[in-house]
C-alpha cells in the first residue's frame, strides 16, 4: 500500500522533512501501513492466562506487548476482533498498542481520585478502571451525548463499576467539578490525528497549519482546565495521537508556564524520542525532553505523544 | 430495592451490600462501588447496568452475571461448548434443570449472562447488541 498521491501537501513535507531528516521516507512507509491490531485483556472479568491458552487454542497467535501486562498484539486471529463471544462478553478490548501508554504513564493506584477529561470512546478508561482494580473513584468526561453514549457502552462492556460519568466541556472542567479535587488527570486530547494515518488517511486530507493551529488553542484551553482539577502533588498525562510539535510540546511549553514539573514517564520495552526542544522559532527549553515523542517506526504502532506533569506541593 | 436485595440473597445466596445499588428508571437496577456512588458531582450515569424487574424475577445482565455469579451458590447452568456457542447466539438451549426460574450462565470461568428456564429450555436473555453475529 501507498499513500495516495496528491495527499500529502508540500508544507506538511517541509515541515515533517526538517523534523526528520532522512527518517522522513521511513515514517511515510509505516504511515502508509495498515497498524498490528491489539487487545487489551481485562483482569478484572477473566484470569488473563485462561484466556490466552483459550485463544491460543482458537488458531490465534498473540505476541504480548512490552509496555502493558494485559496488552497483546494479534498476528493471526478474527478479521472481525470486536464479533468474538470474547469481545462482547467484556474479556478483552481492541484498542492500538500505543493508546495503551497514557494510562500506564499515569499508574494510577487503588483508592485514587482520577479524571479522565475527554474519555470517549473509553479505552483508556476502562483501562484505568482495571489498573485501579475498581477501587477508588475515576470520572469520566466527554462534551458531547453521542460521545457519552459510545463511553457508557464501552464501560458497562468492561464492567467498570467504579466511574462516574459527565457530560461537560472540558475547558471548564475547574468550574464543573471544582479546583484541585482530583489525585491524576488524563487528558487524552482531541487532535488532529496524525499519528493515527495508519488507520484511516482521513487525517492527512485534513491537515493544514491553520487547523493545527486552531485544535491546538483548543487542547490549550483543555489541558490548563485540566491542570487546575488536579491536587498539589498531583500528576497529569497529556496525550494525543498526533506528532504536530504545535499541538504537544507547545501545550506543554504553556502548561510549564502554570508552574508545572515535567517527570520522565517509565515504560519497559518502549522505544520513544525526547521531545523537541525547538521547533518552527520556538524555544520549548531542554526539560521537553523528557515527554515522549513515539513515531511509528518505533514501536511498529500508530504515533503518540506523552507528557508526564506534576503539580508542585 | 429491598425487594431486588432480597431476591438475589434468596435465589443465588448472594449478599451484595458491599456495593451501591441505584434505580435507573421504573425497572433498571444498576450497581456500582460505595466510593463512584459517594463522589459528589452532576453524572449522566454512574457504574454498570445490572438487573432488569420481569415477571419471572430480574432479568440479570452480562456484567450483573460476573459480580453475582461469583459469589452465587445456586441457579448457575454450566454450558458445553456447543451449547456456549449457540447461546452467545443469542439461541436458547434445552436443558432440564430442577426448577423454573432464572439462572445465570457460567462457560468455565466466564459468566455469559442471566437465562429464564421454563421448564423445557432455558431462554436467552442477552440483549443481541451482546451476542455475536453470524
Amino acid at each position: 500500500m501507498s499513500i495516495p498521491e496528491g495527499l500529502i501537501k508540500p508544507e506538511f513535507e517541509r515541515r515533517y522533512r526538517e523534523l526528520l531528516g532522512d527518517e522522513y521516507d521511513t515514517l511515510l512507509s509505516f504511515m502508509a501501513r495498515r497498524p498490528i491490531p491489539s487487545i487489551r485483556l481485562n483482569p478484572m472479568k477473566v484470569d488473563p492466562n485462561w484466556l490466552v491458552a483459550r485463544l491460543e487454542e482458537e488458531g490465534w497467535q498473540l505476541e504480548p506487548i512490552p509496555w502493558y501486562q494485559y496488552g497483546y498484539r494479534v498476528r493471526e486471529g478474527p478479521e472481525r476482533l470486536g464479533n468474538t463471544e470474547w469481545h462482547q462478553l467484556g474479556l478483552y478490548y481492541v484498542q492500538e498498542a500505543a493508546s495503551m501508554i497514557p494510562p500506564v504513564a499515569l499508574s494510577p493506584s487503588p483508592g485514587e481520585k482520577i479524571l479522565d477529561l475527554a474519555a470517549s470512546p473509553g479505552s483508556k478508561t476502562t483501562q484505568l478502571s482495571e489498573m485501579m482494580r475498581h477501587k477508588g473513584v475515576l470520572v469520566a468526561n466527554d462534551v458531547t451525548p453521542d460521545r457519552v453514549d459510545a463511553l457508557i457502552a464501552n464501560i458497562q462492556r468492561m464492567g467498570s463499576i467504579n466511574v462516574v460519568v459527565t457530560l461537560s466541556d472540558g475547558r471548564r472542567a475547574h468550574q464543573f467539578f471544582g479546583e484541585e479535587k482530583f489525585d491524576k488527570v488524563l487528558l487524552d486530547a482531541p487532535c488532529s490525528s496524525l499519528g493515527e494515518v495508519r488507520r484511516s488517511w482521513g487525517a492527512l486530507a485534513r491537515w493544514s497549519p491553520k487547523s493545527v493551529n486552531k485544535i491546538a488553542r483548543l487542547q490549550l484551553s483543555l489541558a490548563r482546565a485540566a491542570y487546575r482539577t488536579l491536587k498539589k502533588g498531583g500528576l497529569m498525562v497529556y496525550s494525543t495521537c498526533t506528532l504536530e510539535p504545535k499541538e504537544n510540546e507547545w501545550v506543554v511549553y504553556n502548561l510549564l508556564d502554570l508552574g508545572a514539573i515535567l517527570e520522565e514517564p517509565r515504560l519497559e520495552g518502549l522505544k520513544w524520542r525526547p521531545g523537541l526542544e525547538r521547533w518552527m522559532g520556538w524555544e520549548f527549553g531542554s526539560e521537553l525532553r523528557k515527554a515522549m515523542r513515539i513515531y511509528p517506526q518505533d514501536n511498529d504502532t500508530i504515533g503518540f505523544f506523552v507528557a508526564l506533569l506534576r503539580k508542585p506541593m | 430495592m429491598i425487594d431486588f436485595l432480597s431476591w438475589v440473597k434468596r435465589w443465588f445466596g448472594v449478599d451484595l451490600s458491599d456495593y451501591s445499588l441505584i434505580r435507573s428508571g421504573k425497572k433498571r437496577i444498576r450497581l456500582l462501588t460505595k466510593e463512584a456512588a459517594e463522589f459528589d458531582v452532576r453524572d449522566v450515569i454512574r457504574g454498570v447496568y445490572l438487573a432488569k424487574k420481569a415477571p419471572y424475577g430480574y432479568i440479570i445482565s452480562v456484567e450483573g452475571s460476573y459480580i453475582i455469579g461469583r459469589r452465587a451458590s445456586r441457579h448457575i447452568v454450566e454450558l458445553s461448548e456447543e451449547e456456549f456457542d449457540r447461546w452467545m447466539r443469542g439461541e436458547n438451549v434445552e436443558l432440564e434443570l430442577s426448577e423454573k426460574g432464572v439462572y445465570l450462565v457460567k462457560f468455565g470461568p466466564v459468566f455469559a449472562g442471566s437465562g429464564y428456564y421454563n421448564g423445557e429450555v432455558l431462554v436467552n436473555l442477552v440483549p443481541k447488541s451482546r451476542t455475536v453475529e453470524p
